[in-house]
This record gives structure tokens, sequence and C-alpha cells, in this order.
């Protein structure tokens, strides 16, 4: 009897605890950017974004792996230069990883390819004297491929153990798609410290009038399964806008860094309907060719889809939320909102 | 999910790497092709300089990307050399020295007196002669040219971080050779050595990253030289100086000048050219000096993006530019991918042009052009608008333009099996019936394109249509309801549902003496009367008319050995072991078909009514995609390696997953059988084909697939209970753990 009361006693303090330290949690995330141009050169409005909405890190997009077919092996691509070297903040090395590496590659060249992107990685750090709290990479992983990039990141994982100079005690993180939220039984969980969830490209790239890139509906059908993903999760979420150029209801490209700025009040183009345009004749714009009689659907954010996915998310996910990451830092980005956004933003969560 | 009589109901150990195999329906090789769904062949008519640029999937046809640029100009260079030196210096030589000799081995053979030099070298003509005027000026030239490749053409590592970010500055060694070359050229008589140090110091500024000094030097001294191969390459470097700049309108300008230079510049050029803003594509087409140049210019945007806009620019420019050729067969190229919808009314195959998707502007714009004539092709202008008519089902007017097309359309092959091709579709298109008098009118056209399914024409676009002029005639002949020939020319499974077409089938191709379209349509199918009489008597066998089968087989329809005994019935189905198991007698399919007769006789006279039943029942068992005689089964008609009973063409499905001739033998085996053992094993035999029945039952209502794991089939072993003092019933409980697990539920 004695046991079972005393048992009963602990169980309620238990609880107590429990909720105090869910209430406790609710300190809001840190407002970080990706940053993904191959300059790091900081425009002015970019800067001032940054002390504005007291940006605590930058996720720098270091350099791209793919697989170069003719070579037959994995090689850098797009590496960084550095322009500006005065940062106000932090900086978090990314790398950009093609899933095609993982297909081509056998368990020799993933073990040359960790080697090889580390010491890439420390070479840059070193040349602007970074040391960094984590790494992050971005893979857009399969099935099929899992089992090569889990044993690339294991490989990255013993190397930051070894708290190289460039790296002090730094952790390990890795980009998570919708998808492999969902389908974490058949696509496997990376073995990485923590996940970064990117929400958004979350549709089909399509003429339809649903965004490609964020729609709260399709959200809806990825979120159940979120708490249950057995990373801790930082959050990434757009603010970038592009356009898809379609041609007779067929996309022909994407118009990347393109939004409705572009083409309202232009008198090559007339509106159709809400973020849709129609070329009037056929004209040069921004590097792209639009033929009389395209079409332009402008997919881009707006402020208030922010507070749909911060109620959404937060409903979702239960556990505290360290960071939200913005893809991406720049000046035709930011513009479009106000100077402080970001920060109110992460009141929401 | 625990498994059923110990294995899944795939039975597939033995054939998991295989798939299923039959015959190789004719189905086209196009349809995998880089350019698409095509019937239009550019080769027959554009020059192959523009070959790079003909529609395709990738970025240049039959190429993908341009790789080339390191080795571009070798064979050009080692050429020039060899004309200026006039002496008898070897290809192989000229080749060492320029394009593989190191620096340190350059500096060396000017250097040394030739007899030091290692053996080979030394005893090469050029080091010899190298203090003739000519010679010697190869090599002091050769000298700065090889000082400065390293930047022009690097060797990249990849992974190291200055190496691949440093800024684009020569070194300081290499800026004091690029001074040394602008004296060497200003001081160099001979113009062709001059030249060479003009290229090299303008490429030395553009990788120093001075473009303005680029472009001052290469316009100041341009003029002392010949218009050639090499001042297109220098060239090209101050349009790239330019674009660095920004300078979009005059970089374009020039990436264009560079396009006319010669076939080896074409791609290099029109990779380059890349207007940004409307306003910088007008000053570009401003800055052209003559109609030529501003053809070049439509030209090029017409292959990025706008065909139909690039060809009523040119045509008004200059109608017989050959520019205009390339842009009408891409422009025909893409509308027949457009206007190209993926099935056909009838049939499987894959060009069906529709006429909904088809750019009438196109249509509009081609056959202008056509009538007026005032082109270099109008044969190709006539043809291409009586193509797109045809594609707007207007036949026509397409037979119309073909006809123009003809007169003069060049002899050469591969225009004349164009226009034979186009005109046969079309005849086909307005055809509403197949008779004799439509038969023999296509015969020859039929035999031909059959005869040319060899690819004995090079690059001629036949497949796609050959398969839509088949399914086309197959369709007539189905609505004549003449399945026969309907067969022919799109051959379908449930064709040989009906044992009446089948011997038909066969009747028609045993005829010695068929029409010349009899004999056409026997030579494009791809089975003979053989197999038709394998498949016949195999059908006869599942229907247990087993003298009938017999009549109708013969060692040439026989088709080797059975890999298992097919007289095994065992508590366990498993074709690994039984085909492993040693066999004293090997049968054959008629081997197999003679036993099983001599078994039904025996029944038939009240001989071992048991075993021979016992026997014939495991058969027609293993004769089942469940036994281990599949190979039975497997001939041309219904195909080999079925690894799951969906893999089985469907008409032939049911014939055999069938478990009611193997069921009739095992009853009438129970039936007179004596002992418990017998009786205990007929009565697991029937439960194990009622098992196959329940399995049947969920591949019919769609509950089951060849890849997902059979749930419990609900046996009702009630009916072995009386049997479980026999040792029959002791050996299921060994080797079957469903029965295990049942008599676990059922004590």
């Amino acid at each position: 009897m004695i046991f079972r009361k005393s048992g009963f006693v602990f169980a309620l303090l238990a609880s107590l605890v429990v909720l105090f330290s869910c209430s406790s949690k609710k300190t809001k995330p840190a407002v970080s950017f990706y940053y993904w141009r191959t300059e790091l050169s900081l425009k002015k409005n970019e800067k001032a974004a940054l002390k504005e909405n007291q940006v605590s890190a930058i996720y720098l997009r270091c350099f791209d792996i793919v697989y170069d077919e003719k070579l037959k092996r994995a090689v850098p691509h797009a590496i960084l230069r550095f322009r500006d070297t005065e940062l106000v903040a932090q900086i978090v090395p990314v790398v950009f990883i093609k899933n095609q590496v993982f297909l081509e590659l056998d368990s020799n060249g993933i073990d040359t390819l960790a080697e090889h992107t580390f010491l890439l990685l420390e070479q840059i750090n070193q040349s602007q004297s970074i040391s960094a709290k984590e790494l992050q990479i971005d893979c857009d992983w399969t099935q099929k491929t899992s089992e090569n990039y889990f044993h690339f990141l294991r490989l990255l994982k013993q190397k930051l153990g070894a708290k190289p100079r460039s790296f002090p005690a730094a952790k390990l993180s890795a980009t998570i798609r919708l998808h492999q939220i969902k389908y974490a039984g058949l696509q496997g969980v990376p073995p990485v410290d923590k996940g970064v969830l990117m929400f958004y490209n979350m549709g089909k790239i399509n003429g339809s009038p649903v965004s490609s890139v964020y729609d709260r509906n399709l959200s809806r059908s990825y979120l159940a399964a979120l708490n249950k993903y057995p990373l801790p999760l930082d959050f990434a979420l757009p603010v970038f806008a592009w356009g898809i150029h379609l041609r007779r209801g067929q996309v022909i490209e994407l118009l990347n860094k393109m939004d409705s700025r572009d083409f309202a009040n232009k008198n090559e183009f007339e509106a159709n309907g809400k973020s849709r345009f129609i070329a009037k004749q056929s004209v040069f714009k921004n590097g792209f060719y639009f033929k009389a009689g395209d079409e332009i659907k402008v997919e881009e954010i707006e402020a208030q889809d922010f507070e749909s996915m911060a109620e959404d998310l937060t409903e979702h996910y239960k556990r505290p939320i360290e960071q939200l990451i913005f893809y991406d830092l720049d000046s035709i980005n930011i513009s479009r909102y106000e100077k402080d956004i970001f920060k109110k933003v992460a009141t929401d969560f | 999910m625990r498994k059923i009589f110990s294995k899944k109901l795939l039975l597939i150990s033995s054939l998991v790497a295989t798939v299923s195999a039959g015959v190789l329906w004719a189905c086209g090789g196009g349809d995998w092709d880089e350019y698409g769904v095509s019937a239009y062949t550019p080769e027959a008519f554009v020059d192959s300089a523009y070959r790079p640029f003909f529609y395709s999937d990738m970025f240049y046809y039959e190429m993908g990307h341009d790789v080339q640029h390191i080795y571009r100009f070798n064979d050009e260079v080692v050429a020039d050399w060899k004309t200026y030196l006039k002496r008898p210096a070897s290809d192989t030589e000229l080749r060492y020295f320029l394009l593989t000799a190191s620096l340190g081995m350059v500096d060396s053979v000017i250097a040394n007196a030739a007899k030091k030099l290692p053996g080979n070298i030394g005893d090469m003509y050029l080091v010899k002669e190298k203090s003739s005027k000519k010679v010697a000026a190869f090599f002091h030239f050769l000298y700065y040219a090889k000082a400065n490749e390293n930047y022009a053409a690097p060797f990249h590592y990849y992974w190291d971080y200055q190496e691949e970010t440093a800024p684009l500055k020569l070194d300081e060694e290499q800026l004091k050779s690029r001074a040394e070359m602008e004296v060497e050229m200003k001081k160099a008589k001979d113009n062709f050595i001059a030249q060479r140090y003009f290229f090299q110091v303008v490429r030395a500024y553009f990788f120093d990253g001075e473009f303005a000094q680029c472009i001052s030097f290469y316009e100041t001294n341009k003029s002392r030289f010949p218009e050639n191969a090499l001042a297109a390459r220098a060239l090209s470097y101050v349009a790239g100086a330019y674009y660095k700049q920004k300078n979009y309108a005059q970089a374009n300008y020039l990436f264009s000048r560079v396009y006319d230079a010669g076939v080896k510049f074409k791609t290099v050029a029109h990779y380059s050219f890349h207007p940004q803003e409307e306003a910088d594509w007008q000053q570009t087409l401003a800055l052209s000096k003559s109609v030529d140049e501003k053809v070049t210019l439509w030209h090029l945007l017409g292959i990025y993006f706008d065909e139909e806009k690039a060809i009523r620019e040119i045509y008004t420019l200059q109608p017989k530019s050959d520019k205009l050729d390339l842009l009408l067969a891409r422009l025909i190229n893409k509308q027949e991918i457009e206007s190209n919808t993926e099935s056909t009314a009838y049939g499987g195959g894959n060009y069906s042009p529709g006429k909904d998707s088809l750019s009438k502007s196109a249509l509009k714009l081609v056959s202008e052009i056509a009538d007026a004539g005032k082109i270099s092709k109008p044969y190709m202008w006539q043809l291409s608008a009586g193509y797109l008519h045809f594609i707007n089902q207007d036949f026509n007017k397409a037979a119309a333009y073909y006809q123009k097309a003809q007169q003069a359309m060049p002899a050469t092959d591969l225009p004349q099996a164009q226009l034979r091709l186009l005109v046969l579709m079309n005849h086909i298109a307005g055809m509403n019936k197949m008779d004799k008098k439509n038969e023999d009118f296509l015969l020859k056209d039929l035999v031909w394109l059959q005869s040319v399914s060899d690819g004995s024409i090079p690059h001629f676009r036949f497949a796609n249509a050959y398969d839509w002029i088949k399914s086309r005639m197959a369709g007539l002949y189905a609505r004549q309801h003449d399945e026969l020939r309907s067969e022919f020319f799109v051959h379908r499974d449930s064709f040989y549902e009906n044992p009446l077409m089948v011997a038909s089938l066969k009747t028609f191709l045993l005829n010695k003496n068929p029409t010349a379209f009899e004999q056409y349509c026997k030579t494009i199918y791809p089975l003979s009367a053989r197999d038709i009489a394998e498949f016949q008597y195999i059908v006869l066998s599942y229907e247990d008319k087993i003298d009938a089968a017999l009549k109708l087989a013969d060692s040439t329809t026989d088709g080797g050995e059975l890999p298992g005994n097919p007289f095994n019935g065992n508590i366990k189905d498993c074709h690994d072991c039984d085909h492993a198991a040693p066999q004293k007698v090997k049968y054959t399919k008629i081997g197999l078909l003679q036993k099983m007769q001599e078994m039904k006789e025996n029944i038939t006279a009240g001989k071992d009514v048991y075993n021979n039943s016992l026997l014939l029942g495991n058969a027609f068992y293993n004769m089942t995609h469940y036994g281990n005689a599949r190979f039975f089964y497997e001939c041309a008609v219904i195909g080999s390696y079925h690894y799951a009973p969906d893999a089985i063409p469907s008409s032939f499905r049911k014939m055999l997953l069938n478990q009611s001739n193997a069921k009739h033998y095992y009853k009438k085996a129970l039936a007179a059988a004596v002992t418990a053992e017998q009786k205990a094993k007929m009565t697991y035999l029937i439960l194990k084909c009622e098992r196959n029945e329940w399995y049947n039952k969920q591949y019919e209502n769609g509950s089951l697939d060849g890849w997902s794991e059979a749930g419990m089939p609900p046996i009702n072993f009630v009916s072995l209970i009386p049997f479980k003092n026999t040792k029959y019933y002791e050996d299921i409980i060994e080797e079957c753990g469903y029965f295990r697990s049942y008599l676990g539920k059922n004590k």
C-alpha cells in the first residue's frame, strides 16, 4: 500500500514537471537564413535584414556535389566565393548533393567522397576563419540511395567527432523533404543530430491554380507524421518566388527570381487573374523569351501564409522548435516583405 | 504472415531473376529515339552543318552537350602548321610537339643540340631542322603557346578550394609572356606567325579578366590578318569579353558572326548566344551590317525559341537562305511531337498525329511559303506543307502538296524515301476499307517499307510511321470483321482464344500458293505454322484431348525435355526440388502426352485405375502454372518465364491456372482407392487443388497480384481427419505448417 501511494505521488510529481516544462518550452525559435548564391556578397537590404531580424545564423551553401558522367566521379560544383568577409551571423556550411551521386558511387567511392567533401569544407572554413557549430547536408535521397547516403553521413559524423579546428563540437544536420517524413518507414531516417524540414516544394510544377511551393491543403497530408518523426526538427520556410512559364498549358521552364513585380503593369504582359499573366507580344525579359500568348504563373509566399504555416506546424509538432531557416536570403525575395517580418513570424511559433 | 504449405503462392524460386518473355511482337524501335515520335527525317533536306540543332531531347542532336572545347581545333592547328612549314615533317611529329610535348621538352629542343636530346626526339626531322627560319619560328612560338596553355586548357583536380576559386588572373610569368608575345606579333614579318601571337595575346587578356584590353587589342590589330578560323577563334574571346562586360547586344552580335565562321564554331557560338532583354536584342539586330548577318541572328533566335517567327523574318529578308531549312525541319518535328496523341484508336501504335494540337499558324505559314515558291528547296516546303495538312487530316490537300513535291524531289535515297513514306501514310489515312484493290495498291510500298526495316537507308525515320500504318490497317480489317488479316498487322492475344481463327491462321501460313499480298502478311508475321501447331496441341492437352493433341504434335514441335518429373505429386510444391531431383526417365512434351495417353487407355480398360488416375492427376497438376512442368506450355504464342499469374497473357491465364483436370483425375483415384493411405493422399491432393482455386479467385477479383503475399486460404482440412492414423497424415503434419496450425486451432 505504501509503495503504491508513494508511486502515485511520484507520478503526480512527474506529471507536474512535464506540465511545467511544457509551458516553459515556449521560447520563440531563432531566425536564420539560407544563402544559396555562388558568391557571398551581401546587398544593403540583405545586411539590413540580418540586423532587423536578429538573425542568428546563415546557412551558407558552400558547394554542390554532382556526378560527372564523363569523369565517372563525383565533383564539387559552383564552389562559393567570398566577397564579404564580415558577417553579423554565425556561419553553418551547407553542402547540396545531387541524389544521382549516391546512385552512381559504390562504397569505396562514398569513402573517397566523404574525405574530399570534408577536406574542402575545412579549406573553406580555414580560408574565412570559420569555426562552425553545425554542418548541414542537403540531399533529396530516395529509398534506393538511402544506404549510400546514410553511410556518407555516418562518415561525416565520424570526422566531426574528431573535433577538427574548423568544426569544434559541431552537430550534423540534414534537410528532410515532406515525403521523407510521410514515408519515413520506407525512406529511412538519416543518422544525424537533427533534421530541417523543408516546408515547401510540396506540389507539382504545373499550370493548375494550386501553388507547387506552398499550399495549405497539400501540406496537411504530410503533417500527421510530423510529431512521430524520430529526429528533432528545425523548419525551413520559403521566401522565394518564381514564375512558371507555360505554353499551351505545358510547363516550358522555371523563371527563377521572377515575381509579380516583373509582369504587373508592363506593356508586354497583361494580367490574367491572380498571379497569372499573358505575354501580349514575343519579347525577351531577364534572359527568358516569351512568345505571344505564353502564360506565366507566379508562385510567391504572402505574409499571411506564414501565419498558417506557424499554426499548422505548431499544432502538429509538439516539441520545442529551436530555429526557423528562411530560404533564401536574397534582396529580391526580402524586398517583397516588411523589413522585420521574419522576426515577427518567429513569434507565431 | 504465415506461409502456406511452407511456400508462398509464388513458386518463383527458380525464376526469380527472369522476366516473362514471348515473341517480340512487332512494335517499332523508334519510340525511344532522342527525337521522339517522328516520321519526318531532317537529314533528308537539311545541311549536315546544322545537324547538332535538329530537334531532340538532348541539348545537341546525337551529341548531348558539346564537350569538345579543348580538342576542337587540334586537326586544324596541325594542318595549318604543316602547310606553313612546307617541309616533310610528319603529322606524328607535328602532333607530338603541338599537342603532347611539355613546355620543358620544347625548351630542351630550343636550348640543346639535336644529338644531346633523347634519340626518339633528336632524330625527328623538325628537331634536326630547328635552326632553319620557319622551324625556329615554330619552336619559338610553341614555347610561348605552351607557357600559356594551363589557363586555357586547365587540368582540374576539383577538390582544392584555392585552385577552384582563384580569381581570373594571370600570374607574373604569364603577364610577362603576354607582353613579349605582343612584341613578337609586332616584329613578326610573317603574317602566319604574327596571327598566332595575336590570337595568344587576345586569349591572354581574356583569361586575365582584362576584357576592355582584350577588345581593344583585337580591334587595333585585326585588320592585319585574314578572316580565317584562327581569326574567328580570337573573335569568340572578344564576344566573350563583351558578355563579361554585360554588353549583351554586342556579345550576341559577335557570337552570331562566330556561328557563321564554320561548322566547328556552330555549337559553341549557339551555346553562348543569350539575349537578355528585348532592348539588347533589338540593339543586336541593329548592329548587323548585312542581310546575311541579320538572317543569322533570326536563325539563332529561331533555334532557341521561336521557329515560326524566325522563319517569317528570314523569309522576308532572304527567302533562299539555307538557314530556313533547319528551322522548317525543327518546326515540323516539334509539330509532330506536339500533335501526337499517346494512344491510337486501335492497336498499340504510338504514332498518332491528331489535328487538335497542330499549330494552325504553322500550317498557314508553311503552306504560304510552299505556294509562293521563292525558297531554294520548294520540294522540302511542299512536302512539309503536305505533312502538316496530313496531320490536320486534310488528306486531299496533303496529296496535292506531295504531288508538287515529287516534281523536283532530289533523286537520292533519303528524300525519295521520305516522300514515299508520307505519301503512303496519306493513302492509308484516306482509306476507309481494306479490299483487294486497296491491298494491291499498297502492296509495293508496304513491301518496300518492310525491306528498309533493316536500316539500309541511314537516318530514315520510318519505324513509328510503319507501326501506325499497321495499326490503321489492322483497325480497318477489324472493322470489317476480318480478324485474321487484322492479326497480321497488330497482334492481340485474344485472337488465339478462338480455335477456328487459330486454325485459319495456320492454313493461311501453310498455303504454298499465296498471293503477293498474302506473302507480305506472312513475312511480317513473327510466327510460323509450326508455332501455331505447337500452340494448338498444347491447348488440346489442357482440354484433356490427349489423343487429338498427339495427332497434331510431331518432332518439329516437341521443344526439348521437361526439367522435372511431371508425374510427381508432393505434399509441398517445390519446382527447384523437383527439377534438381534425379530422374530415371526424362520426358519431352510429346513423351509426356504419349505416357498420359497410355494411362488414359489403362483407365478405360480398368487397369490399375488408382495409380493411373493419380499419375494423370499429377501430370495435369504439373502442367498448370502451379506445377513443376510450366515448360510444357511455354511456346512462341503463350510466351515463357511467367513469374506470376499476372505475367501470363490474360487470354491464356484461365487455361494455365485451371485445376479441374487434376481434380478430376484425383477424384477418380480417390474413388478407386482401397487403402487408408491412398485415400489420405488423394484427399490431400484434392485439397491442394482447391487451395489453388481459391488463389485463382483472388486473382480474378483483383485482390491479389504477383508481387504480394497471399492470404490464408480457407481450407477445410476436416476431410483429412478420418485418416489420422495413416503415415501420409503424419507426413502432412511434418511438411505442412498450415495443416499443423489448423490442427492446433481445432483440437
